[in-house]
């Protein structure tokens, strides 16, 4: 993989970017008894973009040799665009980016990742209660290098490991689901002496058997660091990743930097630059450095995620957050590591402050769509005249975006970021997505129950 | 291949080399102006070899990757799956391919875009729109070491149209996807111009129980737990459900749900599946009874069943190959007593008609349970359409609900299951779902 065997093939006309890609990926997958699986995926191939026309035409290749057949391809594609648009805010960078793990995955042979995982199974599976077990353990390696005709040269390595699980604990009909995550970062070292976390998972998934389930309808709820870095991801997060206010007026409207979003304490920060989390990179795939923007200072909206022709419509800097999945994807607005700032409140108070409520622990997967977001959650705790009191289970959520954040009342004293991250937008899922949050008080917060 | 599979034996007793080359284009058209147009042309090879009792996967995009073998046998050394035996059953023709497809060009489908956004514009030229069109263009070849050496042609188009409401989010949409090239009737967009309309009305429920019609593209966020229960690998592992139960009445007799791969032109059409083993039409409920699991070749043998064909090199979120064939879906098809969608609308007094949800993802996907974000859904009062319900949850469990089917409606859509489609279903009348409101 060598710069000049594609740098040639670069139109000058215009402005015209490649991708291309070394992609490996190793997972290992195991049952509630047995590794069952080791898959081993190797992948080279490239992605070509031009903007000659009235927007870009993408065109994606596996067979190297195809290089010059995919800008022509893109290049008519975009001249089936009307008009003639360029890019006002492009970065330059000539640089090399090597990773450096303290313990790299990539050392270490599959027989003691295989092993390492198999003994988080055997800990988990040890409780007669767990029924059902799906683990994981995943390693991507990416050397990606990034071209265009406007001088930059970008070679970048990006390396995420980490393991996941699945547990399903059952009493006569009745099951329960949580899930567990470590790593999310470049070093194996993430991913030892984990026994402690299973245990207290393992727990939790068989104390969930005993919780009680809640009536559907309005709570006042707290949510942990998980949750609420889930909430802001689903809830706001999306919202604020700028391809969705291109040619769409009345939603840059919605979105004018400066709206009042929140209460004066609450913050949303997202942070590519912040090492050791699954969002973390330097250069993003159209070699734009990475920067933190602050999306939400003190309630009102002061920033967003751009690429280069978002940036470029909304006459803004890029951002450094336009990134695809893998070479056969075309890179688009992605988070990197979004999190709520602490704020001031301690659990305490925050607990003691609600007479009839929840908190929530455990995410589990969210969605959202336009103004309205959807979110599970792994379990919880009723909150009675101040105090924690019985554990419940089967809880979703659901809300209005502007509503809830509006209905945010109290942030807690610090900030926890989440092991596993991962987002699916327009087809492709990125496992390199970080959320956090400090706890937050959310009231009136729609709940599905049984 | 042969080359491939030749490098394979001499490290191990039987191989299959699976080689997917394809081509896509997409075009999408928002507001009027068209946004990035996409191509693609890509190869995927997999290599699985037996060596005793064991079995190895790697993949790649070339067949002249020289460490795919080597790959192949650390998995095989490392992994306890059991080899499972290649078919040499030849496959009989589907149609699963139309040259019409293949041949339009970027510039057509810009063309088919512009015109559809005219026809929308024309009947309402103050309702923003959003669509696109995807198209694919797939040749599968298979060849394995029990002398199965076969390829089929796959073509797909598909289409989605949408409304913008007017603080810029997604308003209503339809989705259309099928081997060939179909029309769009004036009904269809008549149809979503009307519920973008009605979006204008913005009504909140409380919590109450309520008939619930969830339309043809919405029972997909159902179908995926159906398809939780009856996975062969969910059966052998005991968290299934129905596992035990086939011949029971488990939902309404006014339900069949069966899985054709056969199917003409349908979205998951194959001749074969990524195992070899030739499509097939599986009822998996006929009449509410549990008549067959869909299983691989290797949960075939354990269960003393037939392979079903439904072997896919996919996962739930990706097309690509990255693991080795796992059970999903081909073209699963809803149908039973059928009733006019007019009709079934007509004859409820209270209730919510369902075209969009969120969540489909979340929750015991397996055991049945769900727990959707109404993202588009409409209160029928008196038989008439009144208006958009506002950030409602439908929940319960498949086992419940599929029980109580009332009707099936006649109009065939596209169901999604989350990124992708998984067969035809037309709208289906519970008498009851647990709805939760304000």
């Amino acid at each position: 993989m060598e710069i000049k065997n594609f740098k040639y093939a670069l139109p000058k006309e215009g402005f015209s970017d490649i991708r291309y890609q070394e992609y490996k990926n190793t997972l290992i997958k195991g049952t509630k008894e047995k590794i069952d699986e080791v898959s081993m995926i190797r992948k080279n191939g490239g992605n070509v973009r031009v903007l000659k026309g009235g927007g870009f035409g993408n065109y994606a290749f596996t067979d190297p040799a195809d290089v010059e057949m995919a800008f022509r391809e893109a290049t008519i594609a975009s001249e089936l665009n009307p008009g003639k648009e360029t890019l006002k805010r492009v970065e330059f960078h000539r640089e090399h980016i090597r990773v450096s793990p303290e313990k790299d995955p990539r050392s270490i042979s599959v027989k003691e990742k295989k092993d390492l995982l198999q003994k988080y199974i055997d800990l988990i599976m040890d409780n007669s209660k767990i029924v059902d077990l799906e683990s994981q353990y995943y390693e991507q390696f990416t050397d990606t290098i990034i071209l265009n005709n406007q001088g930059t040269e970008i070679r970048q390595e990006e390396l995420i490991c980490g393991m996941s699980f699945r547990m399903t604990s059952k009493e006569g009909t009745l099951t329960q689901m949580t899930r567990l995550s470590f790593g999310g970062t470049e070093s194996f070292d993430e991913l030892l002496n984990k026994e402690q976390e299973v245990k207290e998972k393992v727990k939790q998934t068989v104390d969930l058997l005993h919780a009680k389930t809640i009536s559907g309808g309005n709570y006042d709820v707290i949510l942990d660091s998980d949750v609420g870095g889930l909430f802001i991801h689903e809830a706001f997060g999306h919202l604020s990743e700028s391809d969705n206010l291109i040619g769409n007026q009345t939603l840059a409207e919605t979105m004018e930097l400066g709206t009042k979003f929140a209460m004066k304490d609450f913050n949303v920060i997202d942070d590519p630059t912040k090492k050791g989390h699954p969002g973390s990179y330097v250069f993003d795939h159209e070699g734009t450095k990475a920067k933190k923007v602050s999306l939400i200072t003190d309630g009102n909206l002061t920033g967003r995620l751009h690429s280069m022709e978002s940036a470029s419509y909304m006459d803004e800097d890029p951002t450094g957050h336009a990134r695809a999945k893998n070479f056969g994807f075309t890179p688009i607005v992605r988070m990197g590591n979004i999190y709520i700032d602490k704020g001031t409140s301690t659990l305490e108070q925050m607990i003691q402050s609600i007479d009839d409520g929840l908190y929530l622990f455990g995410s589990a997967g969210g969605q959202t769509s336009g103004e309205t977001f959807t979110f599970a959650v792994q379990g919880g705790y009723r909150i009675e005249n101040g105090r924690i009191t019985d554990m419940v289970r089967d809880i979703s959520l659901t809300g209005h975006l502007f509503t809830t954040l509006k209905n945010i009342e109290m942030v807690g004293n610090y900030v926890e970021f989440s092991k596993a991250g991962g987002c699916g937008k327009a087809g492709q899922i990125l496992i390199q997505s970080g959320k956090g949050s400090a706890p937050i008080k959310i009231k009136n917060m729609g709940i599905g129950g049984q | 291949m042969q080359n491939l599979l030749n490098r394979a034996l001499k490290v191990a007793d039987a191989g299959e080399v699976y080689k997917r080359d394809v081509k896509t284009a997409s075009v999408s058209l928002k507001m009027g102006k068209l946004k990035d147009i996409q191509g693609e042309k890509k190869r995927e090879v997999s290599l699985r070899i037996n060596k005793g009792d064991r079995m190895g996967f790697a993949v790649s995009n070339s067949l002249e990757d020289e460490t795919i073998v080597e790959r192949a046998l650390v998995a095989l050394e490392n992994q306890e799956s059991k080899a499972a035996e290649f078919p040499s059953e030849s496959p009989r023709m589907v149609f699963s391919y139309s040259q019409e497809v293949e041949k339009l060009t970027t510039k057509d489908l810009t063309v088919m875009v512009y015109k559809l956004h005219d026809r929308l514009n024309r009947k309402a030229p103050d309702v923003p729109t959003a669509i696109s069109i995807h198209k694919t263009i797939k040749r599968v070849a298979l060849k394995n070491s029990s002398g199965f050496y076969e390829s089929y042609d796959y073509s797909n188009l598909s289409i989605s149209l949408g409304t913008i409401t007017e603080k810029g989010f997604m308003g209503a949409s339809k989705e259309f996807s099928s081997g060939k090239v179909t029309e769009i009737t004036d009904r269809e967009l008549d149809y979503l111009l009307e519920m973008h309309k009605l979006g204008r009305t913005q009504i909140t429920l409380e919590n109450e129980r309520l008939p619930v019609i969830f339309s043809g593209k919405v029972m997909g966020a159902l179908m995926l737990r159906v398809l939780g229960g009856v996975h062969g690998g969910n059966v052998l592992k005991g968290v299934s459900p129905v596992k035990n139960r086939i011949g029971e009445q488990v939902f309404s007799e006014k339900l069949t749900i069966r899985d054709d791969g056969k199917m003409n032109f349908g979205v998951n059409t194959c001749l074969f599946d990524d195992e070899g083993t030739p499509a097939k039409n599986t009822i998996i409920y006929d009449k509410g009874k549990l008549k067959s699991y869909l299983v691989n070749r290797d949960q075939a043998k354990k269960l003393g069943q037939e392979p079903t064909g439904n072997a896919i090199k996919r996962s739930l979120f990706s097309k690509e190959i990255e693991d080795k064939p796992s059970v999903f879906d081909t073209n699963l098809i809803i149908e039973g007593e059928n009733r006019e969608d007019e009709l079934m609308i007509k004859g409820v007094k209270r209730g919510i008609l369902i075209t969009g949800v969120m969540g489909a993802h979340t929750g015991n996907i397996n055991q049945g349970d769900f727990s959707l974000n109404i993202s588009s859904g409409y209160l029928i009062e008196e038989g008439e359409l009144k208006g958009q319900v506002k950030g409602a949850m439908v929940s319960g469990n498949i086992y419940e609900l599929f029980k109580n089917v009332e009707a099936i409606g006649m109009r065939y859509e596209v169901m999604r299951s989350i990124f992708y489609h998984m067969g035809y279903s037309p709208m289906v009348l519970f008498s009851e779902a647990s709805i939760v409101g304000k």
